[in-house]
């Protein structure tokens, strides 16, 4: 039950996953900040996700990510902030006018100076010390924020370049000049595996579902191959694993732009995928 | 006071935001399988998983307190993190969500490793039973990032049904759960 009349409730899984448009996301986020009930029911699909999330087959990521992660948490060390006035606490020496003892300085006999007396004139060269490290700690600081800047700025024009694979996926799947096939067993067995492809040869954009596949062990993966109409070599399209239910997809895999498809093929490789198909073909389909 | 490794996840938080590594390392070896998993899950490639991974545990360490314990379960929020950082990835494009957007009403404390693995088995269960065809929806939803729209191009089905079948499958999930 949400009790603002323009929240549909089918949109807040979607809201919670991110699926909606950018307009339609910053629409909801407005709407929620006005209903604390849209808000626990957003809370409790965002539990409900959390425990999906965990159905994820359980992999323990490499041994080097906990050392790599260490490094980059030694390397931004948190330092607490001090008491900027405690760097200029030097003690105050007190001012001691000379007396008959401690003026003749041209006796013979030394003179015994005080603690003061020796620290004094030192104390100015110590504030001007710590005054120049603190001004190289802060032009160093500068350098690292300008070096961070510039790296940021970079990516985010690399970003920027980019077209929004977004919008890509959706202008594919609308494209009427984009091929579609459907991919079927070459053998009969049950239940029946099967595959469907959408393939933009313009865009080199491509989405392929799959159901009923059957489980492969470790060493081995599918891969998908795009099988070009002028008789040159099949190109690899992805490589993929089922679930346990036997579903599987490739999204957006990276393809060259261009190349105009004949048909796509399904092959059972190696882990690490193969540059030429390896047979049987396990599904097959004729673009459309 | 008891070795990192023992101390609750509130417990952590508070000693990373104080800046002690040693609490970061316990936080890595108590999710990082969850996160890793749901990222190759999602990317299914584990070189582009390992970096979410980096990112996210970045993230806590630079930024403690956008996690606090009202915000429900760390491994749970870590979790949805993760899947949603994965789908930028997939979709090459920029981190879309706040974390500080991410309330999680979650019963369940993740932090403990059996009852992890207890919720986890509950919840692969509770997936098996529902309707094929909610399942294979909420999965392309959630797993693959596709749009309901994408979602109804893809299967053919109307685009109201494609909507209903993610909320519905969710909400048989969490029911299952409170019965």
């Amino acid at each position: 039950m949400i009790p603002v009349k323009h929240i549909d409730p089918d949109d807040l899984p979607l809201y919670a996953m991110q699926l909606l448009t950018p307009e339609e996301m910053e629409e909801m986020r407005s709407d929620l900040e006005h209903t604390n009930q849209g808000r626990r029911v957003l809370a409790e699909y965002y539990g409900d996700l959390a425990l999906l999330a965990h159905t994820a087959e359980m992999h323990t990521p490499p041994d080097t990510a906990r050392q790599r992660l260490l490094q980059a948490v030694a390397s931004e060390k948190k330092v607490l902030p001090a008491d900027p006035l405690a760097a200029y606490a030097a003690p105050v020496v007190p001012f001691t006018p000379r007396t008959e003892s401690t003026s003749s300085l041209l006796d013979d006999e030394p003179v015994e100076r005080s603690f003061a007396q020796k620290a004094l004139p030192w104390t100015g060269w110590l504030i001007a010390a710590g005054v120049g490290a603190f001004a190289f700690l802060q032009h160093q600081q500068a350098d690292q924020f300008q070096a961070t800047l510039a790296k940021v700025k970079t990516e985010n024009t690399k970003a920027l370049a980019q077209p929004d694979p977004a919008s890509l996926l959706l202008e594919t799947m609308k494209d009427p000049l984009a091929v579609h096939a459907t991919l079927s067993l070459t053998e009969e067995a049950k239940p029946l595996p099967s595959g469907r492809v959408v393939y933009s040869a313009e865009k080199g954009s491509l989405l392929f579902v799959a159901n009923n596949l059957t489980t492969l062990p470790t060493s081995k993966t599918y891969e998908l191959w795009v099988i070009p109409a002028d008789g040159s070599p099949s190109m690899p399209a992805g490589l993929f694993r089922p679930d346990k239910h036997g579903f599987a997809s490739v999204v957006l895999p990276e393809l060259p732009h261009g190349v105009k498809a004949k048909a796509f093929g399904i092959t059972v490789e190696d882990a690490d995928g193969s540059s030429v198909p390896t047979l049987p073909v396990i599904l097959k389909g004729s673009a459309s | 006071m008891p070795p990192p490794s023992q101390l609750d996840d509130a417990a952590l938080l508070a000693l990373v935001q104080r800046g002690d590594e040693g609490a970061m390392a316990s936080l890595f070896d108590r999710y990082s399988k969850v996160v890793y998993s749901v990222a190759l899950r999602v990317l299914r490639d584990p070189a582009s998983a390992e970096d979410v991974l980096q990112e996210i545990f970045m993230q806590v360490w630079r930024n403690p307190e956008s996690f606090v314990a009202t915000r429900g379960s760390l491994g749970g929020w870590l979790a949805v993190v993760s899947r949603n950082r994965s789908i930028d990835a997939l979709r090459r494009r920029k981190p879309t969500d706040s974390t500080d957007d991410i309330v999680l009403a979650s019963p369940y404390n993740l932090g403990e490793e059996a009852e992890r693995n207890a919720m986890i088995e509950k919840t692969r269960t509770v997936m098996v039973t529902l309707p094929s065809e909610q399942r294979k929806t909420l999965e392309m939803a959630f797993f693959d990032g596709l749009t309901h729209s994408e979602i109804a191009e893809m299967t053919g089905d109307p685009l109201g049904t494609v909507k209903t079948r993610i909320r519905t499958a969710l909400q048989s999930l969490r029911k299952a759960f409170q019965a």
